[in-house]
């Protein structure tokens, strides 16, 4: 310790996540000082704040990697597009998340900063190299989430949601701290990077990557871990969802694509388990997806599909890194984000008398009263259906040739078959707007408040811009991979030895 | 050669898309502007495929009026188009049934605005599959020509259109998202020969050309060859993958009808001239006996059922089974004549059935049923209209004289002389057995003129119709004088 | 020879046709004449229309694989 540097601190690397949690704080002084039921200036105030963040993320992109804080925050080309990945989804679900908020007579302000620190807390997990940092993140992000999916506080299901979401997020935190634990115990270190390069007790490493992978599969709901989602999808709150299925994925999916490539030695080890698994997420996801009647507990087997859809992509980089990026799993991402949020907001109409009520029914006559917002719906089905002129269909051609090209053809073939089979569902849902019943429904759905339509513009404008400006997107994401490549030596583990 | 700009075929696919965006913006109750904007968009695109047409040289084989424009530059996709012999003239038929569909759908009366809006897109995405030069780009028009067309079925569509606009909806996305995955396979290929990942179709097919691209990897080749080929083989459809078409005709209105027969069909067909035969060339020639086998039996099979069926656009769906058998008869006999005739059949099935279809769509107008019980004794009510079917009918029966004729006749000779030759394994026997489906053919249609148009008048219904009116005789009078006019001068093709 | 024929006859030749006699599309030397063989023509000048050509030398008769049928050895090696 004689020889003790003081770490350097980049503010510019932290400031984004600085800058969302004061936004959050920020909203939580308004709540308290607001008028009656009129959140306009807190989400006001969220969204000048989220864009802020996004600036301040938009404007490190391209500079070096760097670790600053003593290694608790990692800047990346990787991390950074994440982040800005979840500052945008989270700002998209309050853009229509306010007005349903009041149809559903629940217009509570705190919504809006536990949502805000639950994306902080995301982009912690993401933006670090530390196991600590990403267990705080984990618990910052999922603490606020069990709150916002027991936002209908009246509501018998949004309670059974955000229990169930609680006892079973608990665990696998519990598992996740456990891995953590034996990490340190098996290496000695808290730091990814340096944990990658000790060979100790390879056992032990073994056992605490599966711990971390129960924790983390939990969280981006892949198979078995995935029974809680259709449920917690279904009881939460329609916006809250849309965050659920997009933030909080992100996170997860996002933290393993940055932890798995570090863990190659154990890779013969849990390559395999995740291989299959991916498979069978994909597969469980779409089949049981079909058949369902409430239209969110379909969108939350969807997710659980498209998360085994990014792990294909995932597991293509990790089998062959040299030569499959991690921008086609960056990209499918963000694709499936804006049409997933897109959707959910759509659903948002179906809300009546205060009730939800997200059987397809609801939805019957929307072409006829709401054409715009149909129009839309049918969209975002198109790009997560995969079909060309979205983002979705590129999305998934670099998924496939990503696999293809590291030989993982047996993936490929399930995820196509799987593409066949969640036409089946995806046309369910399309074609419940084209039924006129008007006696059945009452002539409730199709009113559109200004922030439904422009997620809906935001969002098709997207999916469509996706495709057609693919290749200049794909670049900029396509940056990671020379990241990842050349693997930055972290600035503290030199400065100790 | 290679025009580097945009050209006259990407104005020939904006000419819908600027057609699609200014119909919405006109307001839903001015129905009568839509159906005229909607047509006079169709006809300017007639208008742009016949001077793509007037400019083509037919004495050389190679693409013309080429475009290619990076698209997605770090996967190797562009915006590359051009027309051959082969297409162009689908890209005329296309354009033609358009105007067709438009004038038709005079009869359309609920979601006006979104019927001409899909009609649009509809055509753009049509016209795309044929003049793509580059894998994804025919992928992409592939795929999305499917959106427009399941939802003409399923919004407009019959009693149970919502079960056949899925059946169609899937079996065509399940094959073709394997092609997909062959595709991608195929350009990384391409990327171990040449070192440059690409779909470019001409790239691709100079390196098969000269041998280098399947050199030592003829496992490769042919299972990329048959996920290429069994995505056809479902658009076509050929048996066993035919299923989805009987419950898309019947449920699909009219020019939804008249489309899918006369379009999306043939993008099967298209498919097997313009990608299985000139990249996979071993793989293809291994693949004859057992295709031609498929064709054989979806001709027979198709016929049959056709002949017990006891609903007019059923009757005609199956028949078209059958039809399409003869054009990859002919196709997959890899002989002159045989290709010759194929490519002849595939043009003129889009001019008989599309006619045949229209037809129905008229009678279905007046008396809302399809049942050959519900009808009988029309050609005493309506003595033009059954002169008119009775043309068509031949057309599609092969009747020498009218355009039927030859296309089947070509392709029938071209199996002959592969099987007389022996070539890839053939033998005489599956074109003689397909011979009898041309008899088939005959039993079935006369039996449904028979059964519509002659007896007692059994449905007191029948007994106010009046005969069809003279926008209609025109109408279908511009597919008889096609009917004629390729039936006595094949040559101009 | 008509507009379809040529472009015919070059789908069918690449198809059945041994290296070397396959025609190529990137290949603008390559042409079908009025007969369906595959020919070789001399390069054409600025601004000539494609259909313009004058034939240098034969590359593979129109019929090349069914005359050729003879050498089943060849076939079944295919």
């Amino acid at each position: 310790m004689n020889n003790y540097v003081i770490p350097t601190i980049d503010w510019t690397a932290a400031m984004p996540v600085i800058v969302v949690f004061l936004t959050g704080i920020a909203a939580l002084l308004v709540e308290m000082f607001r008028p009656r039921q009129n959140n306009n200036v807190i989400v006001g105030i969220s969204l000048t704040g989220l864009a802020v963040a996004a600036y301040l993320l938009a404007s490190q992109v391209g500079m070096p990697a760097i670790d600053t804080f003593a290694g608790m925050i990692r800047r990346d080309h990787l991390g950074l597009m994440l982040q800005l990945l979840m500052v945008v989804a989270c700002g998209l679900t309050f853009l229509f998340g306010e007005n349903y908020l009041r149809e559903r007579r629940m217009a509570y302000g705190e919504f809006y900063p536990l949502a805000i620190w639950s994306t902080a807390g995301g982009m912690i997990m993401v933006g670090t190299d530390h196991l600590l940092m990403i267990f705080i993140g984990l618990e910052v992000l999922s603490i606020s989430l069990y709150c916002m999916a027991g936002l209908a506080r009246e509501e018998q299901r949004s309670a059974e949601s955000a229990l169930k979401y609680f006892l079973l997020g608990s665990l696998a935190s519990a598992f996740l701290l456990y891995g953590i634990a034996f990490f340190y115990g098996a290496t000695g270190t808290l730091s990814l990077t340096q944990i990658g390069m000790n060979g100790a007790q390879m056992n032990m490493q073994i056992l605490a990557t599966a711990f971390v992978l129960i924790g983390l599969g939990f969280k981006a709901s892949l198979f078995p871990f995935h029974m809680w989602t259709p449920d917690v999808y279904q009881g939460a709150p329609t916006n809250v969802s849309a965050f659920l299925a997009t933030v909080s994925k992100i996170a997860a999916l996002g933290l393993m694509a940055r932890m798995l490539p570090v863990l190659g030695q154990t890779q013969d080890f849990w390559f395999p388990v995740l291989f299959w698994l991916s498979m069978l997420t994909m597969t469980v996801g779409n089949v049981s997806a079909i058949g369902q009647t409430d239209l969110k507990r379909m969108l939350g087997f969807s997710s659980i599909a498209h998360a085994g859809y990014v792990m294909v992509a995932l597991l293509a980089h990790l089998k062959n890194p040299k030569v499959v990026s991690l921008d086609a799993m960056v990209f499918y991402l963000a694709v499936y984000s804006v049409a997933t949020i897109g959707a959910f907001a759509v659903l948002t109409l179906a809300v009546r008398n205060a009730q939800e009520d997200a059987r397809a029914s609801a939805l019957h006559g929307l072409w006829k009263r709401n054409r715009f917002a149909a129009g839309a719906f049918i969209v975002f089905l198109i790009s997560l259906i995969g079909i060309p002129f979205t983002g979705g269909f590129l999305g998934k051609l670099l998924i496939f040739q990503g696999a293809l090209q590291a030989d993982l053809l047996p993936l490929a073939i399930v995820l196509g078959v799987n593409s066949a089979i969640s036409v089946a569902y995806y046309l369910f849902m399309a074609k419940a707007v084209f039924v006129d019943d008007e006696e059945l429904t009452g002539a409730r759905v199709g009113q559109t408040s200004g922030g439904l339509k422009l997620t809906c513009v935001v969002c098709a404008a997207a999916v469509f811009g996706s495709w057609f400006f693919g290749s200049t997107l794909q670049s900029l994401l396509g940056a990671p991979n020379e990241a990842a490549v050349k693997v930055e030596r972290p600035v503290v583990a030199q400065t100790q030895r | 050669m290679e025009n580097t700009g945009l050209g006259i075929l990407s104005l020939l696919l904006a000419v819908p898309v600027l057609g699609a965006i200014f119909l919405m913006f006109i307001p839903e109750t001015f129905e009568r502007a839509i159906k005229g904007a909607s047509m006079v968009f169709s006809l300017v695109a007639l208008g742009v495929a016949a001077t793509v047409l007037s400019q083509f040289d037919g004495r050389s084989f190679h693409f013309q009026m080429m475009e290619a424009v990076p698209f997605l530059p770090s996967i190797g996709v562009q915006w590359k188009v051009g027309v051959d012999g082969i297409s162009i003239w689908l890209v005329v038929l296309t354009t033609f049934l358009t105007v067709v569909a438009n004038w038709f759908s005079y009869y359309i009366k609920t979601r006006v605005k979104t019927y001409f809006v899909l009609l649009q897109f509809l055509q753009m995405a049509m016209l795309g599959v044929f003049v793509s030069l580059d894998l994804i780009l025919f992928y992409a028009f592939f795929e999305a020509s499917l959106v427009p067309m399941a939802l003409l079925v399923y919004i407009w569509g019959g009693s149970d259109r919502a079960y056949a606009a899925r059946k169609f909806f899937i079996y065509t996305f399940g094959a073709s998202i394997f092609m997909l995955i062959g595709m991608i396979a195929l350009a990384m290929q391409m990327q171990k020969v040449t070192g440059a990942m690409t779909f470019d179709l001409v790239a691709i097919q100079a390196q098969v050309a000269n041998g280098a691209l399947w050199a030592n990897a003829m496992q490769m080749q042919t299972v990329v060859f048959w996920t290429f080929a069994v995505a056809m083989m479902v658009k076509c459809p050929m048996f066993p993958f035919h299923t989805w078409l009987p419950d898309a005709h019947t449920e699909a209105p009219t020019a939804g009808s008249v489309i899918l027969a006369g379009v999306l069909l043939k993008m099967g067909t298209f498919g097997f001239l313009r990608f299985c035969l000139p990249l996979f060339p071993e793989a293809m020639q291994n693949a004859v006996p057992i295709l031609m086998t498929l064709c054989v039996i979806g001709i027979v099979y198709g016929a049959i059922v056709a002949t017990m069926q006891d609903d007019v656009k059923k009757l005609v769906a199956y028949s078209s089974v059958a039809h399409m058998g003869f054009v990859m008869l002919g196709i997959v006999s890899l002989s002159s004549n045989g290709l010759l005739g194929g490519a002849y059949q595939q043009l003129n099935h889009g001019i008989s059935t599309g006619a045949l279809f229209l037809l129905i769509g008229l009678l279905y107008e007046r008396i809302h049923t399809r049942k050959f019980a519900d009808m009988g004794g029309l050609k005493a009510q309506m003595p033009i209209f059954a002169a008119l079917f009775l043309i068509v009918m031949f057309s599609s029966v092969g009747l020498p004289g009218t355009n039927g004729f030859i296309g089947e006749f070509l392709a029938m000779m071209g199996a002959f002389q592969a099987g007389m030759a022996g070539a890839f394994g053939l033998n005489i026997w599956l074109p003689v057995i397909a011979g009898t489906g041309v008899v088939f053919a005959a039993v079935y249609l006369l039996k449904m003129f028979m059964q519509v148009f002659y007896g007692p008048i059994t449905n007191p219904d029948l007994l106010r119709l009046k005969d069809i009116k003279t926008h209609e005789i025109v109408l279908v009078g511009m597919f008889i004088v096609l009917i004629f006019w390729v039936g006595f001068i094949p040559t101009p093709l | 020879m008509k507009p379809m024929e040529s472009s015919l006859g070059a789908a069918r030749m690449m198809a059945v046709n041994p290296q070397g006699m396959r025609p190529s599309w990137s290949e603008p030397l390559h042409e079908i004449d009025q007969d369906g063989n595959l020919v070789q023509v001399l390069p054409r000048a600025e601004g000539v229309a494609l259909g313009e050509y004058t034939v240098q030398q034969q590359i593979a008769p129109a019929n090349h694989h069914f005359e050729n049928l003879r050498e089943p050895a060849e076939v079944a090696q295919r």
